[in-house]
């Protein structure tokens, strides 16, 4: 394929604003897709992503359109996965830019549009959904050009009715431009996606920069330094379709015999072993997990088909780490390592639907080092783990810079939120005339409680968060232990900042009371610092618990109302003679002083 | 002259070891209400006259057809519901002698009928059930205080209830007072002063039931919004134990978690489900058990009426019960009873001792203090009384 035949894009838009549907139309008129192969939406693979209406891992489709080929690149939209983001766009020349003609332009599509200005990328803007009676093109257009878009340009679609499309198309083809392509270079290609499946192995998604790439051939991945035989390229048409050969500007797929993700991960550069490319492709980077949490088998016999679970999604994802962990009070299980949040969260999700596992997950935490008395310095990323108050001469923990970008309404709050989660202001910008970047000094563990929750709640959704890694910084941190029937529970334990420990403690506390079920008999709850009790409170003694009437004999409905009962006592964490459900765990998430 | 004697029904002890299962009793769902109650949901509808008709058709139909599937002699029939002292008394007299007609009757059945205290505001109202063969009554007071009739939108008055009370403690006529403890807001003493007025008229038999917030009635949506005072399970129990030492002291038997009787008067219809005995249910949404098969009727009225000439049955869903199933349904209404289970009595219902098949629950149970054993009878201790769900799912 010609190079000047080539079209390579994404589509950048808030969630809701018609991402998908437009997707699918585009697939639909060119015929990519026929109808009854259409799932509701055609780019999104993963139940939970079709639940969630976000895109986790990309997805490409290569469409053959008027003598054209379009490459189109679906992006995952979350700040967990911002280097996954970065790469997706790097393989591209060009981003539709759908915007809500109801909704108009949404904070995240700002960062998303900044995001693609970086990457040289040429935008079209699509204005969508003007169907809809709220539909009001005029005000969209105003707030493109005070974005310094030139409204002029905007294209008016409704995905969901199939109006505009082909004119999308059109202009996919007139203002996009065709990759800059030498094939006569040495190969370069990004990974810019990696996927594995038990019968294939890895499948790389690619994008060839430079040169060109057949089936047959030795490669090297320059970044993790392995060499694989090429066994088969192709393009997505979407399914897998073989091609002999992939040239400079097309994007398509490899398979080599790879056995692991992380040998092919996303950023890396592939060249071939006959004639070497100098450097590689600018922007890899080595994606380490930032947040560390305990997975627990609820039922402490799952430990084995747990562990295989977390083998078999290691493969998927090369930024997802696990190793085995002892917790006194939960048994045997998994310290695993993720992004961030969001990524945590899929995952935990993943293992309870696709394994059908109940587990237990703790409170997410940084990468602490601790420097004992004795001058030691350990890694540690689990706060159980912690040495004795007394043992640790200092304690530091990673920073971040984090940037927010949020309309000016917000500033008031949104600082307020950033000073309590021990930010440091820094700096604080106009983007426009109604819209701050704001920049503050963090430590990372504030950024994993639920800081993202509030500071959408805090915007009314309006603000963005990303963040960059600055180091590890010293802080005045403390253990925080939680008492459950006077019996130190390691899993609920939490390092906090020693000025805010007691009020934290008081906080949790309360709110275990009313999370953990009440027993048979009066249950103390603690918090303590060392053995310095800061809080306490008692879970009262169960009094009466026994179902009633039985009229007309509607028996087996009796039974299975008690069954329920038990069952949900079996997705409970037994912790000596207390039952300790799930979301105990994770209660120092939320902060009490939300509102 | 009616079919069935005028009658006071006699006190009858009963104090076996292995239970008599070659009886039966009949429920019938009588699926009108004049307004739905805030709590409850039990099936029901506002009456309309035509509706009326054709339901007591189709429920004579259901009685005639399913006759032939129940040959043990009837100790017992009830008329629940919904309410059924909305019907009239021919209306009622009707069912029964259809009863009489196609089923076999033991001598003297206790007959009950449910009524709200609306409907018994005269002598006369008394006489005409007393007439046609009734001969228990189960008084739907609920309250003595009129905001919590309010609140659990009940169509009858706290002086309705006075007045149907007085009439009934006139007579010698045998009755049942349902009360409602546990309301939302509700301190024990409030509960406990309802009881104290219901002694003075000396009912045979008291029900005190707390409240069951049931999913999607408008009590439990009003309770989930918070709209609605806590419902505080410290004051319920407290509430619990004075009742039971109250009555107690007035000579009521405590004789099953939610009932109390003077001695004789337990209510021989509900004993069928605790000692589980068969019952067959009539009407939309009745339940019926024949010792192995569960069955119920569907929960519609339109589709009870509905005739469909090529299954002359109502529509119902059966379930049989595997061994499992029976043995746990029949732990968790027998140890109801505060005599509670007796061991050869499971025994000789499903061949196997309790021991080869509950050992280790029962040992456990009793160690925690919830479950006591005397000579072959295992029944709750106060504790287990207080927290019987801990009992009965240990054997799920």
């Amino acid at each position: 394929m010609l190079a000047d035949k080539i079209r390579n894009f994404c589509i950048i838009a808030h969630i809701d604003h018609g991402k998908s549907t437009l997707a699918d139309r585009i697939l639909e008129i060119t015929h990519t897709i026929e109808d009854r192969k259409m799932q509701e939406q055609g780019l999104d693979n993963m139940d939970l992503e079709r639940e969630r209406g976000i895109t986790i891992k990309a997805q490409a489709v290569s469409i053959d359109h008027k003598g054209y080929r379009l490459n189109l690149i679906d992006t995952p939209g979350h700040v967990d996965f911002s280097y996954e983001v970065s790469r997706s766009l790097a393989a591209c020349e060009g981003a539709l830019l759908v915007i809500d003609a109801a909704q108009g332009i949404e904070a995240q599509t700002v960062a998303n549009i900044y995001l693609a200005l970086e990457h040289d990328l040429e935008i079209i803007p699509v204005i969508n959904k003007i169907d809809l009676p709220a539909a009001d093109i005029i005000r969209v257009k105003e707030q493109l050009l005070e974005r310094g878009i030139d409204p002029d340009e905007a294209l008016l679609a409704s995905a969901k009715e199939g109006t505009g499309v082909e004119e999308v198309l059109d202009a996919v083809i007139d203002r996009i431009p065709a990759p800059e392509a030498q094939s006569d270079e040495p190969l370069k290609a990004l990974v810019f996606d990696s996927l594995y499946n038990s019968y294939q192995g890895v499948i790389a998604h690619i994008r060839v920069m430079t040169g060109s790439l057949s089936r047959g051939e030795e490669i090297l991945l320059m970044a993790s330094e392995k060499k694989y035989e090429v066994d088969e390229v192709g393009i997505f048409t979407p399914d897998m379709k073989p091609v002999s050969c992939l040239e400079a500007g097309e994007v398509g797929y490899l398979m080599a015999g790879i056995k692991n993700v992380r040998n092919c991960k996303v950023g890396d550069t592939i060249t071939k072993m006959s004639s070497r490319a100098v450097q590689p492709l600018p922007g890899y980077k080595d994606v380490k997990p930032m947040v560390f949490s305990g997975l627990y088998p609820t039922d402490n016999s799952d430990y084995e088909i747990l562990q295989e679970a977390l083998e078999k999604l290691q493969l998927n994802d090369a930024a997802f780490t696990f190793e085995n962990e002892t917790s006194a009070a939960l048994g045997f299980g998994f310290r695993c390592g993720f992004l961030g949040l969001l990524h945590m969260e899929i995952v935990q999700e993943r293992l309870e639907r696709e394994f059908d596992l109940e587990l237990v997950i703790t409170a997410p935490s940084v990468v602490y080092r601790v420097t004992t008395t004795e001058g030691e310095t350990r890694e540690i990323d689990n706060p159980a783990a912690f040495p004795e108050v007394n043992e640790i001469e200092t304690i530091t923990e990673p920073y971040v810079e984090a940037t927010l970008n949020l309309p000016e309404d917000y500033i008031g709050s949104v600082m307020e939120l950033c000073e309590q989660s021990r930010g440091k202001f820094q700096d604080m910008t106009y983007i426009d005339q109604d819209r701050v970047r704001l920049k503050y000094e963090m430590p990372m563990s504030e950024i994993i409680t639920d800081f993202f929750n509030q500071l959408k709640s805090k915007s009314r959704g309006y603000a963005t968060l990303d963040y960059e890694p600055l180091g590890y910084r010293e802080s005045n941190l403390v253990k925080l232990d939680i008492l459950v029937n006077k019996e130190r529970v390691d899993a609920l334990s939490v390092i906090v900042h020693r000025d805010r420990a007691e009020e934290i403690g008081r906080d949790l506390i309360n709110r275990l009371k009313d999370i953990i079920p009440r027993k048979m008999f009066t249950v103390p709850l603690q918090a303590a610092i060392g053995s310095n009790i800061v809080a306490r409170e008692n879970i009262k003694a169960r009094k009466k618990d026994v179902l009633q009437k039985c009229y007309g004999g509607d028996v087996s409905r009796k039974r299975k109302l008690l069954e329920k009962q038990k069952e949900g006592k079996k997705r409970m964490k037994q912790v000596g003679d207390v039952d300790i459900p799930q979301e105990a765990f994770t209660a120092v998430l939320e902060r009490g002083d939300s509102d | 002259m009616s079919i069935f004697p005028r009658k006071l029904l006699r006190p009858c002890w009963s104090a076996v070891t292995v239970i008599d299962r070659n009886q039966l009793a009949l429920y019938l769902h009588i699926p009108f209400c004049r307004q739905k109650c805030s709590y409850c949901a039990f099936y029901s509808k506002i009456p309309e006259p035509d509706t009326v008709r054709h339901f007591l058709n189709r429920l004579s139909g259901e009685l005639k057809f399913r006759a032939g599937d129940w040959q043990k002699p009837v100790t017992s029939i009830y008329f629940g519901g919904g309410t059924p002292s909305l019907l009239s008394p021919a209306a009622l007299e009707k069912i029964l002698q259809v009863i009489e007609e196609n089923y076999r009757l033991a001598p003297d059945p206790e007959i009950t009928l449910e009524v709200n205290p609306g409907d018994l505001q005269s002598e006369a109202v008394l006489e005409g059930w007393q007439e046609i063969g009734l001969n228990r009554i189960s008084l739907g007071v609920q309250s003595l205080q009129q905001d919590e009739l309010n609140l659990l939108g009940r169509s009858h008055s706290v002086s309705q209830a006075r007045r149907s009370l007085t009439i009934l403690a006139k007579t010698e006529f045998i009755y049942n007072v349902d009360l409602i403890s546990a309301l939302p807001g509700q301190q024990a003493e409030d509960h406990l002063q309802n009881l104290a007025e219901i002694l003075q008229y000396r009912p045979r038999h008291i029900s005190c039931y707390n409240l069951q917030l049931e999913p999607e009635t408008p009590l439990a949506d009003r309770m989930k919004k918070g709209l609605l005072p806590e419902i505080s399970e410290d004051e319920d129990a407290r509430g619990y134990q004075q009742t039971r030492q109250q009555l107690e002291k007035k000579s009521y038997q405590h004789y099953e978690i939610s009932n109390f009787a003077l001695p004789g008067f337990k209510c021989r219809h509900n004993l069928a489900y605790w000692e589980f005995r068969p019952y067959a249910g009539f009407g939309p949404a009745a339940c019926s058990f024949n010792l192995r098969e569960r069955r119920k009727n569907r929960a519609s009225l339109r589709d009870y009426l509905a005739d469909s000439p090529r299954q002359p049955g109502v529509p119902h869903e059966k379930s049989r019960l595997d061994q499992q199933e029976l043995k746990a349904e029949y732990l968790l209404m027998g140890l109801r009873l505060l005599q509670g289970i007796d061991r050869r009595d499971f025994h000789s219902f499903f061949h196997q001792s309790l021991a080869d098949c509950y050992s280790r629950e029962i040992a456990g149970l009793k160690e925690e203090g919830f479950l006591a054993e005397s000579g072959n009878k295992i029944f709750l201790t106060d504790q287990g009384i207080m927290l019987g769900n801990q009992v009965f799912q240990a054997f799920l």
